[in-house]
């Protein structure tokens, strides 16, 4: 079955009479677009056509769940996402970034009601001079709350990654679950990667790690693909192809497709 | 015909010497094992064939059907019919294990092999050594138990059909059943023609290869070498026959208290300080 597409103007209240996945086109929008989402529904959307500079506000009431797919793949980008969160609320963003120019995406989540969660992947490819910069951040401000912001990128070709983002457990967030992890790939000498993944935690009884991880391909994984006959390019490309493409398990197979070809184009 | 030939092979890691004149020689066709205590240079040596860039060569050759190995990327030695079952096979996240087992077989052919005849040749693979064909769809190892990473390495040596399969310690982490599927294919390939170099310390396996030639590795050199008497006396006595019966003194791995330390970030760089 074919997803819906709506074309989107400044707003968007997503009731039970559309179905669950959705294609939204938001190329007549404008600075900045707000979405509703009804209590107790569940979506699936993929943005496509987003214009630059534009602020994407997302309203999920009481136990509704709400999974954003978006796949970059032109001109440059500013965005700012922000996300109020009631009771119960599941949100989740998979971005795969794979434009070749300059991007910054800031997000920040409120989580106000009591279990809700936060998830908030990219998948990330710099190359050719780009600046990839993702400033994620959430606040966890009730009980039994789960925040998870993932970063796996590639640089190469003089391409920049940075990944920042606080997520901060306000006081009173007991039982919250947070978890922060930033990896990237540097293929050469020109490139560059800084991540800062920040935890601010004003409460006990919760559990958080944050990590970053910057670094040159595996050498091991390297040698063990070329003893089986792999040339040099190709033993790379694979390994980044798997680097970058764990996130393709939350796309549907057009979308994968679209995400293979993409990288293949990146290198 | 496939003969290798290592003569005077020096190496060193870090400026630390390994192999300190290895000679050995693995006719076409032959299954040469390889024993040696912990530590003395059977896996370097197998690297090294590889083509690991961690090791240095100082000195020596090593001829692969009268070519010089050492002149030769890695894939370039895996495309001359070179194989190294890996002692801790890798994984790698992300990388689906038929994607990779298709670009693998593809850079051995001049052609790319049609999809119907990759699916038939792996699933037929995947039946030899008793893997669930399910598991081609899981990325490279991961996941994947100790018998199972094995039984991969095993897999892939079978569906390269390589003229030389080094194989390091290929044996352990197996149960019973693995350890006979593992054999099993070791003989047949031996049978396609192939030669081995088999690095094992598990005398029972050994056996079960039938080695046409054993060569113990000690100090990083070929202590001594001759038949199957060799790793069935080491069975029994263990190194100490090699001791007694070739007068080579057996050196201890070089590992200090403070290369071996646990400690925090804090108690190393002290240790670091008072070096």
């Amino acid at each position: 079955m074919k997803s819906k597409i709506i074309e989107v103007n400044d707003k968007l209240i997503l009731t039970e009479n559309d179905s669950g996945e959705l294609i939204l086109d938001l190329k007549k929008c404008n600075e900045k677009v707000d979405f509703f989402i009804k209590q107790n529904l569940k979506f699936v959307l993929s943005l496509i056509n987003i214009p630059s500079n534009l602020a994407l506000n997302f309203n999920l009431e009481e136990n509704s769940n709400l999974k954003l797919k978006i796949i970059n793949d032109s001109s440059n980008k500013s965005l700012n996402f922000n996300e109020n969160l009631a009771n119960s609320c599941y949100f989740s963003c998979f971005l795969v970034d794979l434009s070749k120019s300059n991007t910054e995406i800031k997000n920040l989540c409120n989580m106000n009601g009591e279990g809700s969660s936060f998830d908030f992947e990219i998948s990330s490819l710099s190359n050719k001079d780009t600046v990839k910069k993702y400033e994620i951040s959430c606040n966890h401000n009730s009980l039994n709350q789960n925040s998870n912001v993932s970063l796996h990128g590639v640089a190469l070709q003089n391409g920049q990654i940075i990944g920042k983002g606080v997520t901060w457990i306000k006081e009173n967030s007991i039982k919250s679950n947070a978890k922060q992890n930033e990896r990237i790939i540097l293929f050469d000498k020109e490139s560059a990667g800084k991540g800062y993944p920040t935890l601010k935690i004003d409460c006990n009884d919760v559990k958080a790690s944050h990590g970053c991880a910057i670094g040159s391909l595996n050498d091991n994984h390297l040698f063990y693909l070329l003893s089986r006959g792999l040339s040099y390019n190709e033993a790379r490309k694979l390994i980044t192809l798997g680097y970058l493409q764990s996130i393709k398990v939350n796309f549907n197979i057009d979308e994968q497709e679209t995400i293979d070809s993409l990288i293949n184009g990146g290198f | 015909m496939s003969e290798l030939i290592i003569k005077n092979l020096h190496v060193e890691v870090e400026n630390k010497k390994i192999l300190k004149g290895i000679n050995l020689t693995v006719k076409n066709n032959e299954l040469v094992a390889i024993l040696g205590p912990n530590g003395h240079g059977k896996s370097t040596l197998l690297s090294v064939i590889m083509g690991n860039p961690k090791y240095k060569v100082v000195e020596g050759e090593i001829l692969f059907d009268g070519e010089n190995v050492l002149k030769m990327s890695v894939d370039e030695r895996s495309k001359k019919g070179i194989f190294l079952g890996f002692q801790n096979p890798y994984e790698i996240p992300g990388l689906n294990t038929s994607d990779f087992y298709k670009a693998a077989l593809n850079a051995h052919e001049e052609k790319r092999i049609p999809l119907f005849k990759f699916y038939k040749a792996l699933e037929n693979g995947c039946k030899d050594v008793k893997l669930d064909f399910d598991m081609m769809n899981r990325n490279l190892n991961d996941g994947f138990s100790g018998g199972e990473k094995k039984r991969n390495e095993i897999l892939q040596m079978l569906l390269l059909n390589p003229k030389l399969a080094m194989l390091d310690e290929i044996d352990s982490g197996l149960d019973v059943d693995a350890l006979n599927i593992v054999s099993d294919a070791i003989t047949k390939q031996k049978e396609k023609g192939s030669s081995f170099l088999v690095v094992s310390h598990y005398d029972k396996f050994l056996n079960s290869l039938k080695p046409d030639k054993v060569a113990v590795i000690i100090n990083g050199r070929v202590a001594c070498i001759g038949g199957e008497e060799i790793s069935k006396n080491i069975a029994s006595f263990g190194y100490h026959w090699v001791k007694k019966t070739y007068g080579i003194e057996i050196e201890k791995e070089e590992t200090s208290m403070n290369q071996v330390s646990i400690g925090v970030c804090a108690t190393k760089e002290i240790i670091k300080d008072e070096k």
